[in-house]
């Protein structure tokens, strides 16, 4: 019903190449580029856009691909904000137990760091001082381990840098490609005889 | 019998064989092709070589009674014929490096490589500019190598959707790209 045969070989070539023929459809499949050159090319053509997608499709990977990554950083950054509390928590317990005991040895009664309201205290004081020291530390300093915001940047660096550059070098190498006459060719022409099986290199 | 040898006669174009930069010409002009078709065939990098290899020597040895103007598809029929052979003798350690999709393009040679540097830039923007749905099918069936069923099981549509979808994705990839050839 008006169908062309024609349209259907690029998709023939590609099955084929692809390996989702069964053997008898490859034998038949064969048969025909025994004798139809548009099939060869068909065929060739295939060949390399299946090549050129494999090596550039990694760039573009599908949502689904790309969602694990962003659920991955959020729970990292659920992590480090977990660690940065748990650690402020330590710090101001201890620093609590210190101060409380070196000035006022005479006080008998601790609050018990399971107290809630203790625990509370503790942070919100050991916050502050926290903000007041990193804001008088010299800049330098800052940066000796990275923030929550440095952590999201070097991400989005990377994937800029993938996005940018993609296959750099591959590409590179690719653009050079020009097809040279190999040497085995050329002394195989000039002596006009089949060559050995040596590396066609 | 001698019908026979005059109608050689007549269709044979009787020449000297071809000389070297013929021969260089021929392959310049035809070996990237020809690599990949035999590489569609063989479905091994090596094997494709050593195919192309045997290609080209039948051409220094034979290719002067091809006609010039069908010469490519001699050529490709030649590559045929070597590449079934081929295949037929390396048939178990071919099914054991399994098929074209899975192996290891990044170890290519720079000469040994199928893909020229343009198509693989036309083939990126052709990528970018497919719907969503049929790229992902594409990628996961090409990059990934899935088999059209894990596909549809995985995304949870059916098995034709799939090949719609790698269909229509191909053709708009190679429409894409022969309308930047012109």
């Amino acid at each position: 019903m008006g169908h062309d045969p024609q349209s259907d070989i690029p998709w023939e070539a590609f099955r084929y190449v692809a390996g989702e023929m069964d053997s008898q459809e490859q034998q038949q499949f064969e048969d025909r580029l025994l004798s139809d050159q548009s099939l060869r090319e068909a065929l060739a053509h295939a060949v390399e856009l299946t090549e050129a997608v494999a090596l550039v499709a990694c760039e573009l990977q599908p949502l689904e691909v790309a969602r694990p990554n962003r659920r991955r950083r959020n729970w990292a950054k659920v992590a480090i904000a977990s660690a940065l509390a748990a650690s402020v928590a330590i710090v101001a317990a201890s620093w609590f137990r210190h101060h409380q005991q070196q000035p006022e040895p005479v006080v008998a009664v601790h609050p018990s760091s399971s107290d809630p309201a203790y625990n509370l205290a503790a942070v919100a004081m050991t916050w502050t001082q926290l903000r007041q020291a990193e804001r008088q530390q010299p800049a330098d300093d800052l940066h000796e381990l990275p923030s929550l915001h440095d952590w999201a940047e070097a991400e989005l660096d990377s994937e800029l840098d993938t996005e940018l550059d993609p296959d750099a070098v591959a590409f590179e190498t690719l653009n050079d490609v020009e097809l040279t006459v190999p040497a085995w060719l050329i002394a195989a022409a000039e002596v006009g005889v089949l060559p050995t099986e040596e590396s066609p290199n | 019998m001698h019908d026979n040898r005059e109608r050689t006669t007549q269709e044979v174009d009787i020449r000297e064989p071809l000389d070297p930069a013929e021969i260089a010409a021929l392959y310049l002009e035809h070996g990237g092709e020809l690599r990949r078709f035999i590489l569609g065939v063989v479905r091994n990098r090596e094997l494709a070589n050593d195919v192309l290899q045997a290609t080209f020597a039948k051409a220094v040895e034979r290719g002067h009674e091809s006609r010039a103007e069908t010469r490519k598809a001699w050529l490709f029929r030649v590559a045929l014929n070597e590449a079934l052979v081929y295949k037929r003798r390396h048939q178990s350690h071919l099914k054991a490096t399994a098929h074209l999709a899975r192996s290891d393009r990044s170890a290519d040679a720079p000469e040994d490589s199928v893909v020229r540097g343009e198509t693989v830039e036309k083939v990126r923007a052709a990528l970018a500019s497919l719907p969503p749905e049929q790229r992902q099918v594409v990628c996961l069936r090409i990059y990934e190598d899935k088999p059209f069923a894990d596909i549809a099981q995985q995304l949870q549509i059916p098995l034709g959707t799939v090949l719609t979808r790698m269909r229509l994705g191909l053709q708009k990839l190679r429409a894409r790209i022969e309308s930047e050839d012109k």
